[in-house]
């Protein structure tokens, strides 16, 4: 594509309106979100096991309406970290070579620097919160209620890997990433649960890491298709 | 000198290429010579001739490197070339406001 030259090239609006086309082109050059996605899918499956076989640790406290429980198992709690930490440096070279590779600096390190610093968060908030079960209820006076897990959930490493996502979706003004992490977002807070809350079953965890890491293979399958659309391979 | 904003146009940034370079400079932080050449369909003195004019009112910095064994240069976005965009940007939304207004 050119930079096409029209008669009236001085003009305030012809100018503007070349300006802004020149901006967006240069904007889907820079879009990758499809790695991201696929990344953090791939980190979602490979934390089955993790959550199956690692040691839970729980604790319960009582809190207006009722109990609060927190059960965790240990060996995810020291997966998630380190499978971010490393999806980040992968996300973060992923970037740096499509630059060099088209000749357009990126504009992504703002995201890896804020995925990393939530999944040092998310890390820090589920050690306190496997000790601290009541916690956000009782400062957020919210009950053993609905709410209080959502935001447990939204602290989660799922839930800030939606986090991070929002401000990508911002940093490449992409609409369709938007969509997706909002999709995203509402299936890591809604409860699902195999058997019940009491006596929950080992494989409790499958429906959430199914469905979390369903939206996002569907969706780094959407965005590289729609980045091919235009014409563009996706890498 | 009155305060019409045809007098906040600056020469140097207020020319098709030149706001250009420095609209995908601005957006991309960082980008190669052989970029701008395509996307602005340019030829190679051109667009140097227009990047040195840049250069040296202070808008961008010039940077000749090597990847491999591969010449590359890379061009940057001050913070005073970043300022004249935006100034520029915000003048030519002032002219056109004005000559909508003038028409209407």
């Amino acid at each position: 594509m050119t930079y096409e030259t029209t008669p009236a090239a001085g003009d305030p609006q012809h100018l503007l309106t070349a300006t802004r086309e020149l901006t967006r082109r240069v904007r889907r050059e820079q879009r990758g979100a499809w790695l991201p996605l696929l990344v953090f899918a791939a980190a979602t499956l490979a934390a089955s096991p993790f959550y199956r076989y690692g040691h839970a640790a729980g604790h319960c406290s009582s809190v207006r309406g009722g109990y609060v429980c927190t059960i965790y198992p240990t060996l995810a709690l020291w997966y998630w970290p380190v499978a971010l930490l490393l999806g980040y440096a992968g996300i973060s070279w992923f970037y740096l070579h499509k630059a060099r590779q088209r000749g357009v600096g990126t504009r992504a390190q703002p995201f890896v620097a804020f995925g990393v610093l939530l999944a040092v968060f998310a890390t820090v908030w589920t050690v306190w919160a496997i000790d601290h079960p009541g916690f956000l209820a009782q400062s957020l006076h919210l009950g053993s209620s609905h709410p209080s897990y959502s935001l447990n959930r939204v602290a989660s490493p799922a839930g800030v890997v939606g986090l991070a996502l929002l401000l990508l979706a911002w940093i490449e003004r992409s609409w369709l990433l938007l969509a997706i992490t909002a999709g995203y977002l509402v299936v890591v807070v809604i409860p699902v649960f195999i058997g019940s809350i009491t006596h929950p079953s080992p494989w409790a965890f499958l429906p959430h890491v199914l469905l979390e890491s369903g939206v996002l293979l569907l969706g780094s399958v959407a965005l590289a298709r729609a980045q091919r659309g235009r014409g563009r391979p996706a890498a | 000198m009155t305060d019409h904003p045809v007098n906040g146009l600056d020469d140097i940034v207020h020319q098709r290429v030149r706001l250009g370079i420095l609209a995908i400079a601005h957006q991309a932080r960082r980008v190669e010579f052989s970029y701008l050449r395509t996307e602005l369909d340019l030829s190679a003195g051109n667009l140097s001739q227009h990047l040195n004019v840049l250069d040296n009112a202070g808008l961008i910095t010039i940077e000749k490197g090597y990847e491999g064994k591969r010449p590359r240069t890379w061009i940057h976005l001050t913070k005073s070339g970043g300022r004249a965009m935006r100034h520029e940007i915000a003048t030519l939304k002032t002219l056109i406001q004005r000559l909508e207004a003038h028409v209407s």
